[in-house]
């Protein structure tokens, strides 16, 4: 009696803990998938680095102590991955940078085209398009993901002051590619 | 009035300016029109990434999307924890000699021990060989008692004054008194000699008695 008990009581913990990664995962999943889609601009590699993400997280879940800190903790590993990625393909350095504001680039298409073509959503997209990847990072990491400069300045590995130059020139230059469209749209409409 | 450059309202947007930049920056917006425009601009900048950042790709059908990524996880976990298994280090044990090197050693050591016995000088061998079987008899270490001489053995001995035969209690000697100087020689096959200037005649003269069992 008491030896079926025991492989029984184990399958109960293996499923409970099944269900506990499973639920773990549906929790986050969209979260996670969003910001690394929007770090690495594609789905197939946010695909790919979502479930990377997932799998190294999940596999050092034993490093996590404390359970009400593991959305932020998947968070890192997540970006992490992201920059991991982007670093590995030479889509971007992460080094310090010389000036404070970059001269602000013009978007591939023009916003006229961007308004007419798209609705408001593709619209702001290709406003996140206008910055480079270390601006576009470190402005999710800070605006959407909420982390301190020092944190996402650790993520990057640079300095606080560089990643501080980083989110105020992808705030400004989103803000300068807002008002433009506007204007472009206000114009068409007349 | 100075206004504060663009990356100052930036950073304040996001509450990213040190504390007594923080302070001198919204003390010059509370009172500067056109900075606030500014800064409300910013802000809603930051808003508008925010619900940007929360939207799905357009045209993805996210609920596939999902299973798929799902459904691949469970597999990547399932091949790391088959993996591990594999990356875990053996446990020590003490190497040990295998049946086919001991056979090669013992092979080896045979053949070295022929070798050396077929190169050895031919005396040198027997004399090996009947130490070899002494050892075998008694043991090493245990030193065989010579056997008293008996009576009836015969006794060879060289001086540098005579020879002597000595058996059954009766000695021969073989004098050579005149003699400034003598050497002297036996051998194991039974034989002693003297050689020695003969102080009457000034000649070399030697002296040599063999014994013959008969």
């Amino acid at each position: 009696m008491s030896d079926r008990s025991v492989p029984s009581s184990v399958d109960a913990s293996l499923q409970a803990a099944q269900e506990i990664q499973n639920r773990f995962v549906s929790d986050n999943l969209r979260r996670i998938f969003l910001l690394i889609y929007r770090i690495v601009g594609n789905v197939a590699d946010a695909q790919d680095l979502t479930q990377e993400a997932f799998i190294k997280a999940l596999q050092r879940q034993d490093q996590l102590k404390e359970l009400d800190k593991a959305a932020h903790w998947l968070s890192r590993i997540a970006s992490n991955t992201a920059i991991d990625f982007l670093r590995r393909n030479g889509k971007v350095n992460f080094c310090e940078i010389d000036g404070l504001i970059e001269p602000l680039t013009e978007p591939t298409d023009s916003p006229e085209q961007a308004v007419l073509r798209s609705e408001h959503r593709a619209h702001l997209e290709q406003g996140l398009d206008v910055l480079t990847e270390r601006e576009r990072t470190a402005l999710l990491l800070r605006d959407v993901e909420g982390l301190p400069a020092e944190l996402v300045a650790e993520q990057m590995n640079c300095s606080k002051a560089t990643v501080r130059s980083h989110i105020a020139n992808a705030r400004i230059k989103f803000r300068r590619y807002m008002e433009r469209s506007q204007r472009t749209s206000g114009r068409k409409r007349l | 009035m100075k206004h504060p450059n663009e990356t100052q309202l930036a950073l304040l947007a996001g509450g990213d300016l040190s504390l007594r930049e923080r302070w001198r920056v919204r003390r010059h917006v509370s009172r500067c029109a056109e900075c606030e425009n500014d800064l409300q601009a910013l802000r809603r900048a930051s808003e508008q990434v925010r619900e940007l950042a929360a939207e799905l790709p357009k045209d993805l059908n996210w609920n596939r999307l999902a299973e798929e990524m799902q459904g691949n996880i469970r597999v990547g976990l399932a091949a790391g924890q088959a993996i591990a298994g594999f990356d875990k280090p053996a446990a020590i044990r003490r190497p040990r000699l295998g049946w086919n090197a001991g056979t090669v050693l013992a092979c080896a050591s045979v053949l070295f021990v022929l070798a050396f016995w077929a190169n050895i000088p031919r005396p040198q061998a027997e004399h090996l060989a009947q130490a070899l079987k002494r050892i075998a008899v008694h043991g090493i270490g245990n030193v065989p008692q010579q056997p008293a001489l008996q009576q009836e053995d015969v006794v060879l001995e060289a001086s540098s004054t005579d020879i002597e035969v000595q058996e059954n209690g009766r000695t021969l000697s073989l004098m050579h008194p005149h003699s400034d100087g003598a050497t002297v020689s036996v051998s194991m096959q039974g034989s002693a000699g003297v050689r020695f200037i003969d102080s009457d005649t000034g000649q070399v003269t030697t002296n040599k008695v063999y014994y013959a069992e008969q």
